[in-house]
């Protein structure tokens, strides 16, 4: 239904907010390329500390894994920035409606946040050896599920 | 918990503008508005009634009658037939929002 009325109106209170639509898809892009800046980074820093540690790398593998940990840094990253928009929102909501529906919403988020570090491949668990594409899909689905939970948070 | 009553939760408590909703809901409870009379009444911006209206009706909590200026919203059966679960909720989250309202006008 798109029905573009208000500008004729002059008694309507039609000012220049952004609708709440526009604003959720605003903010996801916003959290995506934070993550992912903040996971390019955080790859570009640690993979020297991560290669130290590995004994799996060679000079054949070595661009190829140097690509799935930067890769897989960037989703997570980009997982953890849009789990942090779903916090301040609910805690947002929470502060204005004191529900305790929120205390539970906000708390599923909180351990999804600690999934998420956890699963960052600074750890040792997780460093170099264990890396493959196959490994790196669960997360990408994870960016998916977070996406649509926070437009439709934001809606 | 049934459906109607997660369905509210949701919309009113677990996710943002779910107070402007509760609003829009007591109005048309009150009396059928238009998205003018709405956005006056409870001064929103008129997108952002606009945008509430279309999530409320396409959740099936409203009804529209009539057509462009004229198109008037009112409660949906399901939401008549489950006022009290509207009013338990609201009653829970919006209390803050009515303290607010009442300390303003006096």
């Amino acid at each position: 239904m798109t029905l573009n009325m208000g500008e004729g109106m002059s008694d309507t209170p039609y000012s220049k907010t952004i609708d709440p639509k526009t604003k959720a898809i605003v903010l996801i892009v916003v959290l995506l390329i934070i993550g992912a800046a903040a996971g390019f980074v955080l790859a570009k820093g640690s993979l020297r500390y991560a290669q130290r540690r590995s004994e799996r790398v060679t000079e054949a593998n070595r661009p190829y894994l140097e690509t799935l940990f930067t890769l897989s840094m960037i989703i997570i990253c980009m997982n953890i920035t849009l789990i942090l928009g779903l916090l301040g929102v609910y805690v947002h909501t929470f502060q204005k409606t004191h529900s305790s529906f929120l205390v539970g919403l906000i708390v599923f988020i909180g351990v999804l946040l600690i999934q998420s570090i956890l699963s960052l491949p600074i750890f040792p668990t997780s460093l170099l050896e264990s890396l493959t594409l196959f490994g790196i899909l669960p997360n990408m689905f994870e960016t998916i599920a977070l996406t649509i939970l926070l437009y439709l948070s934001m809606e | 918990m049934n459906a109607v009553k997660r369905l509210l939760w949701w919309l009113l408590a677990g996710s943002a503008g779910g107070l402007n909703r509760g609003r829009i809901l007591t109005a048309v409870f009150d009396r059928p508005y238009n998205a003018n009379e709405l956005s006056k009444v409870l001064s929103l911006d008129y997108k952002t009634i606009r945008h509430h209206l279309e999530l409320l009706e396409k959740n099936k909590l409203i009804v529209s009658t009539g057509s462009g200026y004229g198109m008037i919203y009112s409660p949906s059966e399901m939401l008549e037939t489950h006022y009290e679960i509207f009013q338990e909720i609201w009653g829970r989250i919006g209390k803050n929002e009515i303290k607010k309202n009442d300390t303003k006008h006096g």
